[in-house]
């Protein structure tokens, strides 16, 4: 495993701004790893997500994506076509008026003959499950299904990472689900880097590595498991964490004493039943 | 409903009519256009309202939708009958009448005239995609760019207004919603008092319209996009020998106008 | 009183076209003034087709709706006084501001009901108060500020028109917990102060179960479900049918129960799944 995204001490302040929005910033993300960015509103992480494709670039400090440096403008498409991006609002991503159109805007920017784009596209709608909806307009698509569009329009340039900056927050559930389980399947069927922000805790339950983004700066990291169950800190952070941390977490100050590391609600409840037989 | 609004809609359709190259029908559009132009006599405009009808029934589109389409331009074509009928100068219907038997023809002539164009224009956009259309038309201008013409973002623009205007169509419903529900009234006063009844619609909906230009520009530039040069198209248009063929009828239905118009039918 | 009642509502979107749809299936129900509602279902199954039949948005296709026991729908005049009797807050608000103040926007609301410009300030200041929105802020462009923010001015917008009955569509998508749980904090003591009605429609089960009085669940274009919570949580598995979530609480619960520890109580927030399992320790000391 080796680092494919870091950030050295990177700082930025949005022309106009008083304050830095990443301030003097180091985090390292592993090549075929699920992470994902948490933080309240403000936090930068909608900063972080855009120096890893060079949309923005440090004040100071450095971000190297594939070992490329993202201040050198000779590597900008490069480093593009490496790293695919998906926004909140799908609406405002999709530039076609139909569906495989849209998904062949990158091939077709990036100078691909156009038998491979046909081939891109069918197989890039494929991944995320969209290619009966090919010849669909998407304006008549729910929320998630153009979410999952948009996605395909960035696999389509097979990038070898792909930053999501929060992909659900403007869909209904099961919309959601269908985004999360689509990026979770490309990160471990297909081996892509999958740096997913959001403030949904249950949909970090999965990740290899959480990053907790507070003021600009990292608060805290490591796997899920470990971020959640520092309950005070979560706390802090304006995020909670799952029921299941949290009744653990209660039922611990009233004598039981489970480890906090469970985050799946089947093995939750197979710790207290067991607890519960067991006096 | 502001979505009931047709404009310029495509509608899907495999049809000999759909097949076409978009590039055919843009140029097909044009010679019918030059054709009803020169049309005068009777028998000229009977041969274009025939090709115009054949057209439609090789590409299964409903006269329902055609309709539709018409209804907005209802008053356009009733003004311009009136006043041809009026205004004419001939053998009046009944004498001392200022209706004449020219006014008359002339405005049944001119309703013609409308009914056709629209009718021609409507055909191309009900059978044609709005990105193949586009793409059409990136290619025909072409030539252009030799003398600096930016073809490419011009027709770019195009047709992501043509995207959006869904998007926007549904936004301002659900502002004007929205206002409603805060006891805006469009519907009631003056001119003047509906007119500013529509800003609390018009300012948001401008101010989203920019926050989606930005949002949409950097996404595209997420998406490599670096303008005109280099690009390929997954959909590569080709000319077909039905392209020829009707390219060839278009011209002799051209010239057959023309001398039409010569012999003064 | 603003008590809100429906008699077999029926509403279908383009009818007489290929794509005409029934959004609304004949639906019966009555809100009593006061009470503090969480609307439930999927996208598409007729939540919001529903709240806008209460201020007369939409008109029915059959059926009747009663705000205070009259039919807004009987003129023109009922259609336009019951938007000043139930306010609708719609999904996004924040894309409805266009005054250069936020001052101005909260009072856009009054000013259309053609109050003296005394009882519009008395209201603005009321309004944002119970919204959240610091006067502060009175005098800045609602464009600067940061989408929660804007939000709660959207809110103020439409609370300053002192409805007996509010309803939020989805008044916490798109922000961060934090945000969510400040605005449902100060919808329930707005709830509190004035004893009005609120109705809020919502995908989030957690925070309904948490908060409302009584729950209404739709599907596919139906009533289905319809009481308190423990009523409506003492049946989990018909709302996971339903292909909706319950809350992480309640899928606790459901877990215990498959291994054989039964909670015998509907549980649908962290205190009564936390007292339901120290009550089943306590009993097995004893």
């Amino acid at each position: 495993m080796s680092s494919i995204i870091q950030f050295d001490h990177v700082h930025y302040k949005y022309p106009g701004d008083e304050k830095e929005s990443l301030c003097g910033i180091s985090l390292s993300i592993e090549e075929g790893s699920f992470v994902a960015v948490l933080g309240r509103n403000g936090s930068g992480k909608s900063s972080v997500a855009k120096h890893m494709n060079a949309i923005l670039v440090p004040d100071s400090g450095k971000v190297t994506v594939c070992g490329m440096d993202t201040a050198d403008e000779s590597n900008l498409l490069k480093i593009r076509r490496n790293v695919g991006m998906v926004f909140q609002n799908p609406d405002n991503q999709i530039v076609a008026n139909v569906v495989e159109d849209d998904v062949a805007f990158a091939p077709e920017n990036l100078g691909i003959p156009s038998a491979e784009i046909r081939e891109r596209v069918d197989s890039s709608l494929e991944l995320v499950g969209m290619l009966e909806y090919k010849k669909h307009a998407p304006h008549l698509l729910s929320g998630g299904q153009k979410q999952r569009v948009a996605i395909a329009g960035v696999l389509a340039m097979q990038p070898g990472i792909i930053v999501l900056d929060e992909p659900t927050a403007m869909l209904d559930p099961q919309g959601r689900k269908d985004v999360i389980s689509t990026i979770t399947r490309l990160c471990r069927e297909n081996h892509m880097t999958v740096v997913l922000i959001t403030h949904h805790m249950d949909e970090c339950v999965n990740a290899d590595e959480v990053i907790v983004l507070s003021a600009g700066s990292v608060a805290a990291s490591g796997p899920p498991q470990e971020v959640f169950s520092d309950i005070a800190l979560m706390e802090e952070q304006g995020l909670s964490s799952p029921e299941t941390v949290k009744i653990l977490y209660d039922l611990n100050r009233e004598g039981f004493s489970f480890p906090l590391t469970t985050l799946g609600v089947d093995a939750c409840a197979q710790m207290i039943a067991d607890a519960l037989e067991s006096r | 409903m502001l979505k009931d609004i047709t404009l310029g809609q495509y509608f899907p359709g495999d049809t000999i009519v759909h097949r076409l190259d978009p590039r055919t029908k843009l140029i097909l559009v044009v010679l019918y256009i030059i054709a009803l132009f020169q049309a005068e006599g009777w028998v000229s405009y009977a041969v274009v309202l025939a090709v115009s009808v054949l057209c439609m029934l090789l590409s299964h589109i409903r006269p329902k939708n055609l309709f539709r389409g018409l209804k907005p331009m209802l008053i356009i074509i009733t003004l311009t009958a009136l006043l041809n009928i009026f205004y004419t100068d001939g053998t009046p219907v009944v004498p001392g009448w200022i209706i004449t038997w020219e006014g008359i023809a002339r405005a049944v002539k001119m309703i013609l005239r409308i009914v056709l164009l629209i009718t021609g224009t409507f055909l191309l956009t009900y059978t044609t995609s709005p990105i193949a259309l586009t793409d059409g038309l990136e290619m025909l201008l072409s030539p252009l760019k030799k003398w600096k013409v930016p073809v490419h973002e011009m027709t770019m623009m195009m047709s992501m207004a043509l995207r959006f205007i869904p998007t926007l169509i549904e936004e301002t419903d659900k502002i004007m919603s929205a206002q409603r529900a805060r006891g805006a009234d469009f519907e009631t006063g003056s001119l003047v008092r509906r007119a500013t009844a529509l800003i609390p619609v018009l300012v948001p909906l401008f101010v989203s319209s920019f926050r989606r230009a930005d949002e949409l520009a950097v996404a595209m530039e997420c998406r490599c996009y670096h303008g005109g040069e280099g690009r390929t198209r997954m959909k590569q248009l080709v000319m077909s020998s039905a392209d020829h063929v009707a390219l060839l009828l278009g011209v002799l239905f051209l010239a057959g106008i023309i001398v039409l118009k010569l012999l003064g039918l | 009183m603003a008590d809100i009642k429906v008699v077999n509502l029926s509403h279908s979107y383009s009818i007489g076209t290929p794509f005409e749809k029934k959004a609304l299936d004949n639906i019966s129900l009555e809100i009593p003034h006061g009470q503090m509602v969480g609307l439930l279902g999927h996208t598409g199954s007729g939540k919001s087709s529903l709240v806008q039949h209460f201020n007369a948005l939409l008109q029915p296709t059959a059926g009747q709706v009663y705000v205070g026991g009259v039919d807004i729908n009987s003129s023109k005049i009922t259609r336009r006084d019951v938007k000043h009797q139930v306010g609708l807050v719609f999904q996004y608000p924040e894309y409805q501001l266009f005054e250069e103040t936020v001052y101005k926007d909260i009072a856009f609301g009054p000013q259309n009901m053609g109050l003296s410009s005394s009882e519009i300030d008395e209201r603005v200041r009321e309004a944002a108060g119970f919204a959240g929105v610091s006067e502060d802020l009175f005098e800045k462009s609602p464009l600067e500020l940061s989408g929660g923010q804007k939000r709660r001015i959207a809110i103020a917008g439409v609370i300053a028109m002192r409805p007996g009955v509010l309803i939020l569509d989805e008044p916490t998508a798109g922000l961060d917990p934090e945000g969510s749980r400040l605005i449902l904090q100060n919808l329930c003591s707005y709830r509190r102060s004035t004893g009005s009605t609120v109705i809020i429609v919502s995908h989030n089960m957690d925070d309904m179960a948490r908060i409302a009085e009584r729950l209404i669940v739709l599907a596919n274009a139906a009533l289905v479900m319809d009481g308190t919570p423990e009523e409506v949580f003492s049946e989990p598995e018909k709302i996971r049918a339903l292909g909706l979530n319950v809350p992480q609480s309640t899928q606790i619960a459901l877990a215990l129960k498959e291994k054989g520890i039964d909670l015998r109580e509907p549980v649908f927030t962290h205190e009564l799944l936390l007292n339901a399992i120290l009550r089943i320790k306590e009993a097995a000391v004893c």
